[in-house]
């Protein structure tokens, strides 16, 4: 502890990849959210030549799953390298075959996993502890960080231990939560940590591997007589690990100064009443304990560092002698267990023993749900009742199965001098970055502490962001949202009226509005919640018409420099001047190299972000503002207000169990996104009726199913909105009298002009145009969507691609990037086959924008009620699942022919017998199955004879199904590709599409290839 | 290539910016094969970088299949009973000269230029090279005569 400090402001999946990076050799990897930027900075460090501790760049090597990445750790390990891998969730499910083989084998690696859900009811890139459990009965020792200094300090201790003990290691953090804080920490430098590898053991490892000039047989099949004995003969490496764990703990104790060991205990020597967790919550509780010990309350937390092997030992030394009660907390769901898997630990450890404390489990967290210090306050109380709660849940209401404790409201428990900021942003609009060079500039440039968190939701972009700052003069262990901030920043001017952004703001405190409207006109659009927020709370109220300034600077939209520059004005977190310097030279370091004028523009952003702030003079009489409620817009469904409006509001934390009574299963509604009208087009395209030539290319490449051709009668014309411009529809001979309109939905349009690129008129038949200028096309557009009638058997619409644009997309206002290259091709499918279609979709993008709660943009056919159904199994087995439709479809169909053969054999009436016959003849052919499943149904309407009630109950298999695979390249090339080609070989009737974008696939061959390349090839599925 | 080896699978390559209507009969042909089909469609992507924006995606599939990166084609194993080549190219001879200029538009590639530009240029030219004989080898395969060819397997019927 006499060196001088380094410090350094980084991300938990930094922190993991910069300690792996120095133990390791060979990595091998597959992508997987929250993981992949471990493996990428692994990959850019190798790119460059970074050195491990043997001198030598990192061998980086990307496979085509994470079953083939754990794969090629295993015999990179066997040939006597020392290897890694990064992985999470799902991707650790498929790593698990052979971590039992690694594991069984003796054979030394680290797995560092950022902790997240698995798909279950639904899909979660979010964090949780349901894949590291999953992985627990492996065989591999699991050591667990809850922050982003733990992570650095305790991945060494997992890679030196591993070499050591020989047996594998799992390094696990929370995903999100740790893996994408950023926080300043203490970077521990290789020459430390080095020199603690035990040489003798690496030397032995490096003997144990597979050589012919040492040959070995290794990994035979074991029958009964040996199998059993030959494993038992592994438990003394597992008996010394946990010695070994907390010797090196000792040792990097010792180097850092912070106290390791496998059960740290924090809080009062004394307490009766303790939790026991890990992970990042472990960091909350630690703050709860501060807050209760200043009250005087004698509480405690014995936080898990060493998972696996679990040491009885060091367990028992870490308690204190005090202790009565104890509330295990898990952050996973095994449903129908008697408790969780910790809480089941814990509850052996006690059996048996004298005096055994009482011990209840709780649930907390999972999805990444936050767990502030109030929920950790109720269980702590909970722990004082008479007969604490058991089998609870924390941070939700059941209102159901009543397993929740009281939600209490949120108390600002972080030290003294500690200053908390949030900052509401648009997604791509620069928002995030600008708060992460902030956190860098605080920290590098001060002594201070700082932590940044940054939540998006799952629009790909053009979503909403919130950034989540903190900085201080003592470390922050706030691992959870801000709730009670000190400076608040609205970045995007529509959210004032879309989201609480001032909820939990301090009294006293500090508004920053990026308003496109002076002092008087601000006053006036603010919502009148706020203002009584404002006056009530004496905030110091700010504006800057950051979006204007912005464009006057060549800037674009790109506010966050000017935002930036007027946070630190007001915030004062560091003196403005040094601010000024550091934002300057950070400016210099990213654009340095894109010229002068670059550079400039954005110097002049910082002081135009200084200069230009007013400060708006809050009337007193503001308190008095009566706060209207909204008066919601008549048509919209109940589902709609009632859980999607809620969701988007960003109020979705509020929703009790009860709202998915009905909906346990993962069924969401269709066709929410229609109601989202986000409006975040900047420019949308104006049409000239003049100039059209009624093509429809425009609606055939629109990636949103934004704009489309109309076709009206005389009376749809009159009725229509005035305005409304038409054109006769030509030919006059096909469409007979009908006029033709192009309409635009602008608040669902996303601005990337596509369809004015492609329009193929002499002169434009479309003009990107501001979207305030086209605020009267939503009322057009109501009236087309919802007035005029669906024309589409006006025409063929098979026939041409101007005709298919008449019928109706059933996948519309996704949430793909503007300008999507992949979503064109989905529309057009639904347009053709999706009354009749089922999708299996992959994991990836297309499942994302296809379904991502609350938007749903796949919805049903005005006319027939039918569509598209749609679901979302897994990444890899998409292909497989596709196959499963066609195969429990067709056991339906063949049991409807088997009942019409039998009618026909037996004598059915003549009506059912022609319609019979006629549906078995077709029975494969769409067309003729849509024509004869109507006479089927019209011949067995009202009879009651046996067949026409069996062929009744199978009504909805009698139309020939489109079935369909959708996903992308590294689904079909990659992950997904052995099913992708045994149902391919299968022969069985189904459609796979596959959006190639190459993002995966191509990157396998650059990753693979730098810096000696001498390939460059895609593979060919085709 | 892989697919097409069974000869009982419909298979297409398309690009929507390039040839719509070709999508659209690719698409109606898949659909009606009465068996396994497969439709790779080229989609441009904002992890791609275009230069020419996001506003272009349809141009940069016109762009990609003009300079030869990527090609269109069916291949039909139904057109084999009637004694025809189940094969169709359907992109015309691309543009070679426009290889480079198209790589060159996409940040994905141009700041590998930016990073290692002697690797780059080594990788972008053998792109380049396998590009060319990946579009020779679908020349042949359109090329040949299957008038006289006994249909041995049964296709979708």
């Amino acid at each position: 502890m006499t060196k001088q400090k380094k410090f350094t402001t980084c991300d938990g999946n930094y922190a993991a990849a910069y300690i792996s990076y120095m133990f390791s050799e060979v990595a091998c990897i597959y992508p997987i959210t929250p993981s992949s930027t471990m493996a990428e900075y692994v990959d850019e460090w190798a790119a460059f030549g970074k050195k491990n501790m043997f001198g030598r760049p990192v061998r980086l090597a990307e496979m085509q799953s994470e079953g083939g990445a754990a794969g090629a750790v295993h015999g990179a390990l066997q040939s006597g390298a020392l290897t890694s891998t990064f992985t999470a969730s799902q991707g650790l499910l498929l790593m698990i075959p052979n971590m039992y083989k690694i594991a069984g084998e003796l054979l030394p690696t680290v797995f560092h996993v950022s902790a997240r859900a698995l798909a279950g009811h639904a899909l979660s890139i979010f964090g949780d502890h349901s894949d590291i459990y999953a992985a627990r009965q492996t065989g591999f020792a699991m050591i667990a960080s809850g922050s982003v200094q733990e992570e650095m300090d305790l991945a060494g201790v997992a890679h030196l231990a591993t070499i050591k003990s020989r047996v594998p290691f799992l390094a696990f953090f929370d995903g999100f939560r740790t893996s994408h804080e950023v926080q300043k920490i203490e970077a521990i430098q290789m020459e430390d940590i080095v020199p603690l590898v035990d040489q003798e053991a690496l030397q032995e490892f490096r003997n144990r591997a597979l050589n012919p000039e040492n040959p070995k047989t290794r990994g035979t099949a074991q029958n009964p007589e040996i199998f059993f004995q030959a494993k038992e003969a592994s438990n003394r490496f597992y008996d010394a690990v946990p010695d070994i764990v907390a010797d090196y703990m000792d040792q990097i104790s010792e180097l850092t100064g912070r106290k390791y060991r496998p059960f740290n205990y924090y809080g009062d020597p004394e307490a009766e009443n303790i939790i026991i967790a890990m992970g990042s919550v472990t960091e909350t509780i630690r703050e709860t304990i501060d807050y209760l010990s200043a009250q005087g309350k004698k509480v405690g937390l014995l936080s898990i560092h060493l998972f696996r092997p679990f040491s009885a030992k060091h367990f028992a030394e870490a308690l204190p002698k005090s202790l009565k009660r104890i509330a295990v907390l898990d952050r996973a769901k095994e449903p129908g267990a008697v408790g969780e898997p910790l809480y089941l630990d814990i509850r052996s450890y006690f059996y048996g023993k004298e005096n055994a404390p009482v011990i209840v489990g709780g649930r907390y967290g999972l999805g990444s749900k936050d767990t502030t210090p109030s929920q950790i306050l109720s269980v702590y109380e909970n722990l004082e009742m008479n007969e604490p709660k058991a089998g609870f849940t924390i941070g939700i209401v059941d209102d159901v199965t009543f397993k929740s404790l009281p939600l209490k409201p949120e108390i600002d428990m972080t030290p003294k001098g500690t200053k908390q900021a949030k900052f509401y942003g648009l997604g791509s609009d620069g928002t995030v970055g600008a708060n992460k060079n902030s956190i860098k500039i605080i920290g590098d440039a001060t002594e201070k502490y700082c932590q940044g968190y940054f939540q998006y939701d799952s629009k790909k972009s053009g979503g909403f962001t919130c950034s989540h700052l903190r900085f201080g003069d003592k470390q922050i262990r706030s691992t959870y949202l801000v709730t009670t901030p000190d400076f608040v920043a609205c970045h995007v001017p529509a959210y004032i009226h879309l989201y609480d952004v001032l909820k939990g703001l301090k009294k006293g405190g500090s508004f920053l509005l990026n308003s496109i409207w002076d002092e008087e006109e601000t006053k006036k659009q603010l919502p009148g919640h706020m203002k009584k927020y404002l006056a009530e709370n004496e905030i110091n109220f700010y504006i800057i018409n950051g979006t204007q300034l912005g464009e006057d600077l060549g800037l674009g939209t790109r506010t966050n420099t000017i935002m930036q520059s007027a946070f630190f004005k007001i915030s004062g977190v560091i003196p403005y001047s040094i601010a000024v310097d550091e934002m300057k030279k950070a400016i210099v370091k990213t654009y340095g190299n894109k010229g002068e004028q670059i550079v400039n523009m954005n110097f002049a952003a910082v002081d135009a972000g200084g200069k230009n702030i007013t400060k708006v003079e809050v009337p007193i009489e503001w308190k008095n503002v009566v706060i209207q409620g909204s008066n919601g817009e008549g048509d919209r469904p109940d589902y709609i207000i009632k859980v999607v409006d809620v969701i988007n509001g960003q109020r979705g934390d509020d929703l009790p169990v009860s709202t998915f009574t009905g909906y346990e299963d993962g069924t969401f509604e269709m066709g929410t996104s229609a109601y989202e009208k986000r409006g975040i087009a900047v420019h949308v395209p104006e049409w000239q009726a003049e100039n059209c030539i009624q093509c429809n290319q425009c609606a055939y490449v629109c990636p949103h199913a934004a704009i489309r051709p109309f076709l009206l009668t005389g009376q749809e014309v009159e009725n229509a909105p005035e305005g409304t411009e038409v054109r006769a529809a030509t030919p006059a001979k096909t469409f007979g009298g009908l006029n033709f309109r192009i309409q635009v939905s602008v608040l669902d349009c996303t601005g990337c002009g596509n369809c004015a690129d492609v329009c193929p008129s002499k002169e434009k038949a479309l003009i990107m145009k501001s979207l305030g200028s086209q605020l009267s096309e939503v009322e057009r557009w109501n009236y087309m969507d919802k007035k005029v009638s669906l024309k589409e058997k006006v025409v063929d619409k098979f026939q041409s691609v101007k005709n298919s644009q008449f019928a109706q997309p059933l996948f519309e206002f996704s949430g793909a990037c503007a300008g999507c290259g992949e979503t064109p091709y989905i529309k057009l499918i639904t347009q053709l086959y999706g009354e009749r279609m089922m999708i299996a979709n992959a994991t990836g993008c297309s499942s994302i924008y296809g379904g991502s709660a609350p938007a749903t943009p796949y919805c049903k056919h005005k006319d027939s009620g039918h569509g598209p159904t749609w679901a979302n199994s897994l990444f890899e087995d998409n292909a497989e699942y596709s196959f499963g439709f066609a195969e429990g479809v067709q056991a339906q169909r063949e049991r409807i022919a088997a009942i019409m053969e039998e009618a026909l054999k037996n004598g059915a009436p003549a009506a059912m017998k022609v319609a019979f016959s006629e549906w078995l003849v077709g029975i494969n052919n769409a067309n003729a199955s849509i024509v004869a499943s109507e006479k089927v149904k019209a011949a067995i309407a009202g009879s009651n004879s046996s067949y026409a009630r069996e062929i009744s109950k199978l009504a909805q298999y009698l139309v020939k199904k489109s079935i369909w695979a959708f996903g992308g390249d590294g689904w079909a090339y990659d992950i997904g590709y052995g099913g992708l080609d045994h149902v391919m070989a299968s022969g069985q009737d189904i459609n796979i599409l596959v959006m190639d974008t190459e993002v995966y696939s191509l990157l396998v061959q650059l990753r693979n290839l730098l810096p000696q390349v001498n390939v460059f090839v895609k593979k060919t599925l085709a | 290539m892989m697919m097409m080896s069974y000869g009982y699978v419909y298979v297409a390559q398309v690009a929507m910016g390039a040839n719509q209507l070709q999508f659209m009969k690719a698409l109606k042909e898949a659909e009606a094969y009465p068996g396994p089909s497969l439709i790779i469609a080229y989609s441009p992507c904002i992890n791609h970088g275009l230069r020419a924006s996001m506003g272009k995606t349809q141009e940069e599939e016109k762009k990609a299949v003009e300079a030869g990166y990527w090609s269109l084609f069916r291949y039909n194993p139904l057109l084999e009973n009637e004694g025809k080549n189940p094969f169709q190219l359907d992109s015309k001879e691309p543009d070679w000269s426009k290889f480079q200029e198209f790589l060159n538009g996409e940040v994905r590639y141009s700041s590998l230029r930016n990073t290692f530009p002697a690797v780059a240029d080594q990788l972008f030219t053998s792109a380049e090279e396998n590009a060319k004989w990946r579009h020779n080898s679908y020349k042949r395969m359109a090329a040949m005569d299957f008038s006289n060819a006994s249909p041995s397997l049964s296709k979708g019927e």
